[in-house]
């Protein structure tokens, strides 16, 4: 092989394995940052799961004021999700258009992104 | 070297294919599995809607039972209003005839009559649901209540529909129940009354019965409609716990204006995730 043949394959040899690296590094860091949402959107349903699963647990009694007894159960549900290791930010009373049904709105963070869960879990007994 | 023979797979070539391919099946490993769950929570919020879609469906039958004028033990009128739908293990029960020990008046737990009955049926003689008759509760429960929802108007919370649906009623609670209203020879009138079970059974009917006047004070508890039904079904994922509540008219408190949903309860039957 003559001399100039050598550094010809021994170059492409140089910068295909570069090329190759340089690939390999891209779909590496692509395959991270895909796994990485796949895994947060899992995450975040679950939390969002989680959090439902505890609101329902949350019984209010149909002859009392949704509003007197908000304070309590607002405690409640922040205390079991905290426990769960939920970030919680914060537990407000909501109502629909119709004000015909009463809930809790848990607003809650992860990774920096903050979320909302709502969940109506008593109708208002009162015509307004 | 012929063109059968030529080629390109060094080593090194094949390693790379080989890495790439492990990586690259790992990664849709991944992303496979993280797929299926996800699809699971869509699956739950999915068949979430539905349940309460059967659960809405199930207030707007319920408003044909306004049209009947006394809910007795044969249900099969009310499961047929309430059956038009798939539903798994459907169970309706009267939950307002009973003591309801929210709103019960010291008077009538101190009463005799009611006594015995309690000791007979323990826990079953209780109720956790009714309406607040403002002429069977305590002044104080009232003026709590007021206070707590900051109005004088709590329609319907009160109103003055009968408390208790007779066809649900066993006999030693009817018993106590005309014991604690004075009514005359109590034992005989309860036994007659249970006699008339099988049959419509009106406010005039029992006001012959009873031998009162209709706008005796007992029929604030003594009615032939039930306040307040749990319904409970099942749907392939969900458990699902339901109580509607009749509102009668505002100046007829035996016509039912409208039943309304009290109470909803969705639990998740579980499974994988």
């Amino acid at each position: 092989m003559k001399l100039t043949e050598v550094i010809i394959s021994i170059t492409i040899f140089l910068i295909s394995v570069t090329v190759f690296f340089s690939c390999l590094i891209n779909i590496r860091r692509n395959i991270n940052t895909s796994s990485q949402s796949s895994n947060s959107a899992l995450v975040v349903l679950s939390i969002d799961h989680s959090i439902r699963n505890e609101i329902s647990k949350v019984n209010i009694t149909y002859w009392k004021n949704f509003e007197n007894e908000f304070s309590s159960i607002a405690e409640t549900v922040r205390t079991r999700c905290t426990e769960k290791g939920i970030e919680v930010l914060n537990v407000t009373p909501i109502y629909d258009k119709l004000n015909k049904s009463e809930g809790i709105n848990v607003t809650w963070s992860y990774n920096g992104t903050n979320y909302d869960t709502k969940e109506f879990i008593k109708q208002r007994i009162f015509d307004e | 070297m012929n063109n059968r023979e030529s080629g390109f797979s060094t080593p090194f070539a094949m390693t790379v294919i080989i890495s790439l391919s492990l990586l690259i099946l790992a990664f849709a490993m991944l992303i496979a599995a993280n797929e299926r769950k996800i699809n699971s929570y869509r699956n739950i919020i999915l068949k979430r809607k539905e349940a309460e879609k059967l659960v809405k469906n199930i207030e707007e039958n319920i408003q044909t039972l306004k049209e009947y004028p006394f809910d007795s033990l044969q249900e099969i009128e009310i499961r047929s209003v309430l059956e038009t739908e798939a539903f798994h293990n459907l169970i309706i029960k009267d939950v307002s005839t009973g003591i309801n020990k929210n709103f019960v008046p010291q008077k009538l737990l101190e009463n005799e009559h009611i006594k015995k009955y309690i000791k007979l049926y323990d826990e079953k003689a209780f109720c956790n649901y009714g309406w607040i008759n403002p002429k069977f509760s305590d002044d104080e429960f009232m003026k709590a209540i007021k206070e707590d929802f900051e109005k004088e108007n709590l329609f319907p919370l009160v109103n003055s529909m009968p408390l208790f649906n007779v066809y649900y009623m066993p006999q030693e609670f009817i018993e106590g129940i005309l014991e604690y209203f004075k009514i005359n020879k109590a034992h005989e009138k309860s036994e007659e009354i249970i006699s008339h079970i099988s049959e419509p059974l009106t406010k005039d009917v029992l006001a012959s019965i009873l031998q009162v006047q209709i706008s005796n004070p007992i029929f604030n508890c003594l009615g032939t409609k039930t306040s307040f039904w749990k319904i409970d079904f099942e749907t392939d994922s969900y458990n699902v716990h339901t109580v509607f509540a009749a509102v009668p008219e505002k100046n007829d408190s035996f016509t039912i204006a409208k039943y309304i949903l009290i109470n909803k309860e969705f639990s998740y039957k579980g499974g994988k995730i």
